[in-house]
């Protein structure tokens, strides 16, 4: 699904985001991408969905090669990455379900396709009752569900949440993963990218750690209902 | 993508009365130059048409005078046709004209009035050398020469084609300076959508279209409003104009010249409100 081949990402005039990182992520997969602030979390996102192009080496997402996709492929690209961002990335003067619909408008479905498939997205992330509300009516949680909805309202082959419990209490946190961890059960692939290694330890996924740009541990998944997972440690340090 | 477009249009109605009430001024002079150039141009052919030189005869010319004078035009390649008025047709003729002053009528006899030739040439440099020659012919009192009014339709003419063209243009250049700040100013106040909308997979058409589309309304509605207004105006004051104008046809214009200015200037509303659009997105939107 990913294939991040010594990927390196210089910002100027000499910033390093991200330094000689590969790794690859296979579909179906759900990966949490850790680190602290500026290792580079967030670049990474930035890199997938082609918004900025790296320094030096090659990234393969969905079988686009990025560094040979046309400029006017990126669109198609796009459509096929579900996007929750860390700062939301909504629209605030439309309501959630106006903000999902978005998304799916951009196909230029029927209207009554996409109103349907925008209830269902609300549904699916619990808020079937709040989509007439503005996103400055609805909690830190709901608007983080409402960005889910909408990074799913394309049906992508890839999901990927940057930071989508930032700024969330424990308890909502925890629904958040575990919506993500549905989605991924529906087959899509997931990406979360967090800070949090307490609140990820309690799920079985595998871990990537980054620290200042590099990759210093990649982890694999550990299922308790299957023990002869053992846990990866990539250690690169 | 309509909906959307009007919706935005709605949502910022003071920049959008601005884009529409300037491209209407712009129509509108454009209208009026083109309703005015239409009806100059029919007063130019009108004239053109007419008999350019009238030769009067004195009033004790003898019919072989008239005769050899007439003869001798009919002869003129350059002449394209010769009309003998004598002076009893003179006086029907002033008779129609004062039918009003019965005191004029009773002081004027067909004795006082003198015989003429009415002729016109296939081209106006021709009107002057055939006049001066029958100039001095025995029995001609006066030549007049129309050349005169034509040349002076000619002239207006060509002032109000360049003079309007010129003004129209300015105004025109105006417009779309107007537009492209709006639409501008739109782009800006949008930007976060847009890189939103950019970054869920939304074609570069999908993002540009509703702001190409607004310019491209923006022009239709002024253009239409422009030629309602000026239509109407038109219609109002055509009686007067033709009671003004007496027998030079100004007015009314033919129903094919409205259709052909409706015609021009709605496509020209939909080319300046694209063109504008398309320079605020190449100079704001960054795609």
């Amino acid at each position: 699904m990913i294939t991040f081949d010594s990927v390196s990402k210089i910002y100027a005039p000499n910033h390093i985001a991200l330094d000689d990182l590969s790794f690859q992520v296979d579909p179906g997969e759900f990966v949490f991408v850790l680190g602290h602030s500026g290792a580079g979390k967030t670049t990474l996102l930035r890199l997938i969905l082609r918004e900025i192009r790296p320094t030096s080496g090659k990234i393969i997402v969905a079988d686009h090669d990025l560094s040979l996709l046309p400029d006017k492929e990126i669109p198609h690209l796009r459509r096929q990455i579900g996007s929750a961002f860390q700062d939301f990335k909504l629209i605030t003067d439309k309501t959630a379900f106006e903000n999902i619909r978005l998304a799916i408008e951009i196909l230029g479905k029927p209207k009554a396709e996409i109103d349907q498939i925008t209830h269902s997205l609300l549904e699916q992330v619990g808020l079937k009752d709040k989509g007439s509300l503005f996103p400055s009516q609805l909690s830190g949680g709901e608007v983080q569900r409402v960005t889910i909805a909408r990074a799913l309202a394309l049906d992508p082959v890839l999901l990927f949440a940057d930071e989508p419990t930032g700024n969330l209490d424990q308890d909502t946190s925890l629904q958040i993963i575990k919506l993500l961890n549905d989605i991924n059960e529906n087959g899509t692939t997931v990406i979360m990218a967090t800070h949090d290694q307490k609140l990820v330890n309690k799920f079985p996924h595998r871990q990537i750690h980054l620290e200042k740009g590099k990759l210093i541990k990649d982890t694999k998944p550990h299922h308790p209902s299957k023990p002869k997972d053992e846990p990866r440690s990539q250690e690169k340090d | 993508m309509l909906s959307k477009t009007l919706t935005n249009m709605r949502r910022t109605p003071y920049q959008a009365a601005a884009a529409i009430l300037v491209l209407t001024i712009t129509f509108f002079v454009a209208d009026v130059v083109g309703f005015a150039s239409i009806s100059f141009y029919q007063a130019f052919k009108y004239f053109e048409t007419r008999p350019q030189v009238l030769i009067f005869f004195k009033t004790d010319a003898v019919e072989d005078q008239i005769n050899a004078v007439q003869q001798q035009l009919k002869d003129d390649t350059r002449v394209s046709s010769v009309t003998y008025v004598p002076k009893e047709q003179a006086l029907d003729i002033y008779k129609d004209l004062n039918k009003n002053d019965p005191v004029l009528l009773e002081l004027v006899t067909a004795d006082i009035l003198p015989a003429s030739l009415e002729i016109s040439t296939f081209d106006l440099p021709s009107l002057k050398s055939v006049a001066s020659e029958v100039q001095n012919s025995p029995g001609v009192d006066e030549v007049a020469l129309r050349s005169d009014i034509v040349d002076v339709l000619n002239n207006w003419l060509t002032g109000i084609r360049l003079g309007g063209i010129s003004f129209v243009g300015l105004l025109a250049a105006t417009s779309i300076l107007i537009v492209v700040i709006i639409v501008g100013m739109k782009i800006s106040g949008k930007q976060y959508e847009i890189k939103i909308l950019e970054l869920i997979g939304a074609s570069h058409w999908y993002i540009q279209g509703p702001f190409l589309l607004e310019g491209v309304l923006y022009g239709f509605f002024s253009a239409l409003l422009a030629y309602i207004i000026s239509v109407t105006l038109l219609l109002y004051s055509t009686p007067y104009i033709i009671q003004f104008a007496g027998e030079v046809p100004l007015l009314p214009t033919a129903p094919l010249s409205l259709i052909l200015i409706f015609t021009v200037s709605v496509l020209l509303g939909v080319m300046i409100g694209f063109s504008a659009s398309w320079i605020a997105l190449k100079r704001f939107l960054k795609l």
